[in-house]
């Protein structure tokens, strides 16, 4: 068996994420003896088609987008997406709070009705997505990992458990005591809490856990004299797809 | 041979002293609060603290270790060589050390946990009194603060000054060393200490108040305020649960398996081959825990699973309190 094809395509995003992979010099010689990179279009001039691993960066956000997913989806044996636009629809989702043709005229001014474009969305919104290595830019470790799992035949693992685990882990004082709300306790780990340790709190990047329990967040944050605006905000900045802020039981 | 004493001032000399031959951990001020640390500067040292953010369990569980490590191709692997440092753990507080000694049952008994066991060889614990805060619980779960079990050495606080009690080979040598540091104590009563935060009811009969407690609404109410983000365990002296992951490196036939503090409040924690949660509401997370401090385990001398540090109230950023959901059963 040959090697495995694998291909990195961009969609709504800063393209950071696929970026890195070039920061890996490390790594980068022993990765191309394990895959055939046939199309990655920031570092090959290749365009290939046929790949059975697709990494996909970007969140889908233009009925382009839409149809470009499909066609790779069909393609791809293995889908992962990568990073938190890719993920959850990061930041590019702020906007779909707002009302959406006044984002294309902010943007595109006169010209806005040759853009079309819909609500940002994750990747998985759209097509099966098999797995996902998140936050915003992705870990280029946890890359390796996923990497190594999808080559050996195991099913990558990604944490479910909290950042909170990690700070833990890490011996961190918390940034509640210092009155910082923080998003770390129902944020999905596997950043090695970076920003907390780093003494800012955790803006949610990875997503939010899966057994959220959202009423009980926002107690703890209005405790710690965050205004409903600024909670909503929190939520807002990465996880605006996961969160519906307006409902009853929040106001 | 009549008591002996240490000024607050000679500390510093006295782990000096010991960490000639010892490694030597302690409390340290980390920012707002304090961590056990091996000592580099004596000076570090502090004997007046409430609590750690963890407790001493990092030392023999890490958060994080390699248990094995492999060879795919060559189908061969080796344990990790695991070193037992003489170590004196020096400033602990009883509650601590009891959380020590119901790990050393948890992983003594039954199948034995070789990894942590090895860690626990030429270890030297060297106690001192406390003042509790507003969080430790101690006393109601059976651990006064006179309590010396464990301990080679044990400093009782008065008036800047430390009483030094030897109470174990270990220790009077130890002691003995130190006589150029020591003095006579005036002192030999043991301090009046009162727990602001206690339990209504006294540990014995307390797992009989399990059986008809598994239907009450403090299970839901509780879960109702946590989001399940793991704290409590993780910062528990007597939490021990593990999960076990496999890594094998990208591009190499070498792997290692490593076991990681897991937590019971976690949704994945009960996750099993084909997605089935056995623990899936969060109430019934809450009350695993609670019941597995003061119902489901024990020591050998029907001693609960908790200690009282309050490290679970004190950390929780959504004021879960252990005590207070006792309390509502008691």
């Amino acid at each position: 068996m040959g090697k495995p094809k694998v291909a990195f395509f961009d969609f709504t995003s800063c393209e950071g994420c696929q970026l890195s992979k070039l920061n890996l010099e490390n790594d980068l010689l022993d990765i191309l003896e394990l895959v055939d990179i046939v199309n990655f279009r920031e570092a090959i001039s290749n365009h290939g088609e046929d790949y059975e691993i697709a990494f996909i960066e970007g969140s889908i956000s233009t009925p382009h987008c839409v149809e470009r997913i499909h066609k790779i989806r069909r393609q791809a044996q293995i889908v992962v997406a990568l990073g938190s636009c890719a993920h959850i629809g990061g930041i590019n989702a702020i906007r779909n709070n707002m009302d959406q043709d006044e984002v294309r005229e902010a943007v595109y001014g006169n010209d806005k009705y040759l853009f079309p474009s819909i609500k940002a969305q994750a990747v998985s919104d759209v097509v099966k997505v098999d797995y996902v290595i998140p936050g915003c830019p992705m870990d280029n470790q946890e890359f390796k990992r996923v990497l190594s799992a999808l080559l050996t035949g195991k099913i990558p693992e990604i944490p479910e458990y909290s950042v909170c685990a990690e700070c833990k882990a890490k011996e961190n004082e918390c940034l509640y005591d210092y009155g910082v709300v923080c998003m770390g306790p129902i944020t999905r780990a596997g950043c090695r809490a970076a920003c907390p340790t780093n003494g800012h709190y955790c803006y949610g990047c990875r997503g939010l856990v899966p057994d959220l329990n959202k009423n009980a967040a926002k107690d703890v944050m209005e405790k710690y004299k965050l205004s409903i605006d600024q909670i909503k905000k929190r939520f807002y900045m990465f996880n605006t797809n996961y969160v519906n802020m307006e409902e009853k039981s929040y106001e | 041979m009549s008591s002996k004493a240490i000024a607050r001032e000679k500390i510093p000399d006295a782990v000096s002293l010991l960490k000639a031959k010892y490694r030597v951990i302690a409390p340290v001020p980390k920012g707002k609060t304090f961590v056990f640390k091996k000592i580099g500067n004596p000076q570090e040292v502090v004997l007046d603290y409430n609590t750690t953010i963890l407790p001493l369990k990092k030392f023999f569980l890490p958060p994080d270790e390699v248990i094995v490590k492999y060879n795919l191709k060559k189908r061969e692997y080796q344990e990790p060589e695991i070193e037992s440092e003489p170590t004196v753990f020096f400033g602990i507080h009883n509650y601590e050390l009891q959380g020590i000694l119901r790990l050393d049952y948890a992983f003594g008994t039954g199948v034995k946990d070789a990894t942590y066991l090895k860690k626990r060889e030429n270890n030297i614990f060297i106690g001192v009194t406390y003042t509790p805060d507003d969080y430790h619980f101690a006393e109601s779960v059976g651990i006064p603060t006179d309590l010396k079990e464990g301990f080679d050495i044990f400093l009782t606080k008065y008036n800047g000054h430390y009483r030094v009690e030897a109470l174990t080979d270990k220790g009077k040598n130890i002691v003995s060393q130190w006589s150029e540091f020591l003095e006579d104590c005036s002192y030999d009563g043991d301090p009046v200490v009162h727990f602001k935060n206690k339990l209504k009811q006294s540990v014995a009969g307390i797992r009989e108040i399990f059986h008809g407690a598994y239907n009450h609404p403090v299970w839901k109410e509780t879960s109702k305020k946590c989001y399940s983000c793991g704290t409590c365990n993780l910062v528990c002296p007597t939490c021990y649960c593990f999960d076990v992951s496999d890594e094998v490196v990208l591009g190499t036939d070498q792997g290692a398996r490593s076991r990681r503090w897991d937590s019971c409040q976690i949704l994945g924690f009960t996750e099993v081959a084909g997605g089935e949660a056995f623990r899936e509401k969060r109430y019934d997370r809450v009350r695993h825990r609670m019941s597995r401090k003061f119902a489901y385990i024990m020591d050998d001398r029907d001693r609960p699973f908790c200690v009282g540090c309050g490290r679970c109230i004190r950390q929780c950023t959504a004021d879960i309190s252990i005590t207070d959901v006792m309390n509502a059963l008691l």
